[in-house]
């Protein structure tokens, strides 16, 4: 069977050489979207904390 | 109000907008990655926690770590409060900065290597990197005396910067399932300019984040620092 050598979109791009590109990228945005929630929550709770003992050291 | 208070205050304030400002641009960097980055052909779109949990690791191993080691280091030579309340705050932003990075990292691991944890060099390093954070944060917790607390954590703080090296070069010497680095090497980034581009974004936000959060924590520690001197005296 020959190897897919079918050009990857337009919209995309390949860190390899292009002959190793799958046809369509892999459908896994999910993973990203809960990388991003997990990066934003700790990120925010701790800025929460940081302005929450601010407040309390002022008074 | 003591010259120590006003200034805690300021810094405090400073701390606060900085923070807020890192936060907008981090809010920014994942709609850049996730509106105007290509997709990368092989990993999809999950290669785009690459742009949260890079920055985050850049930040804490080469800056909020070595900055905890040389403030820890300067601590022990002049033994000036400043440092040790600096070392402390940066020791506590880096915990953050490696429990992003260990948790995104697993969360790219599973579609990309079809697992969420492997014993790879680097990976099992910079686990002992955030359990020497957790332990620097315990010891500072178990000792009341002040000059004890920032001798004892600036000598573990150091511990903490022995390991950045090996963390870095973990995947040319034992040759694991992580990616070698594609910008932090000798020869060019291996990046098109549209990724390479919302990366150095990401690194740009990571560092004000940094800032902004260890601003605001060494003003917290100095409003504390002041209000005890006050009581005290």
């Amino acid at each position: 069977m020959q190897a897919d050598t079918t050009p990857a979109p337009a919209d995309t791009v390949a860190l390899t050489a292009p002959a190793e590109v799958p046809f369509m990228p892999p459908h896994n945005g999910g993973y990203m979207v809960a990388a991003y929630i997990v990066a934003g929550t700790i990120y925010l709770v701790y800025a929460a904390s940081l302005i929450l003992r601010a407040r309390a050291a002022r008074r | 109000m003591t010259p120590d208070a006003a200034r805690a205050r300021s810094l405090m304030t400073r701390g606060v907008v900085l923070t807020v400002l890192a936060l907008i641009g981090q809010a920014a960097v994942m709609l850049l990655a996730i509106q105007f980055t290509p997709v990368e052909a092989r990993q999809g779109m999950a290669q785009k926690i690459f742009y949260v949990h890079v920055p985050a690791a850049v930040i804490a191993l080469w800056v909020a770590v070595p900055l905890t080691a040389f403030a820890g280091l300067l601590y022990l030579w002049l033994h000036d409060p400043r440092l040790d309340r600096f070392a402390a705050a940066s020791a506590e932003v880096a915990t953050v900065l490696c429990g992003i990075v260990l948790a995104t990292g697993p969360i790219w691991g599973k579609p990309i290597w079809g697992t969420w944890w492997t014993w790879d060099g680097r990976l099992t390093l910079t686990l002992f990197l955030f359990f020497l954070l957790l332990g620097y944060h315990t010891l500072r917790a178990a000792i009341r005396d002040p000059g004890d607390r920032a001798r004892f954590s600036a000598v573990l703080g150091v511990m903490g910067l022995v390991l950045v090296p090996f963390i870095h070069l973990s995947v040319y010497l034992w040759r694991g399932l992580h990616p070698q680095p594609v910008v932090l090497k000798p020869s060019a980034p291996s990046l098109p300019p549209e990724m390479l581009r919302t990366l150095l974004s990401g690194f740009a936000v990571a560092f004000l984040l940094y800032v902004g959060f260890v601003t605001l924590r060494y003003g917290i520690q100095l409003a504390r620092d002041a209000r005890e001197a006050a009581h005290a005296g």
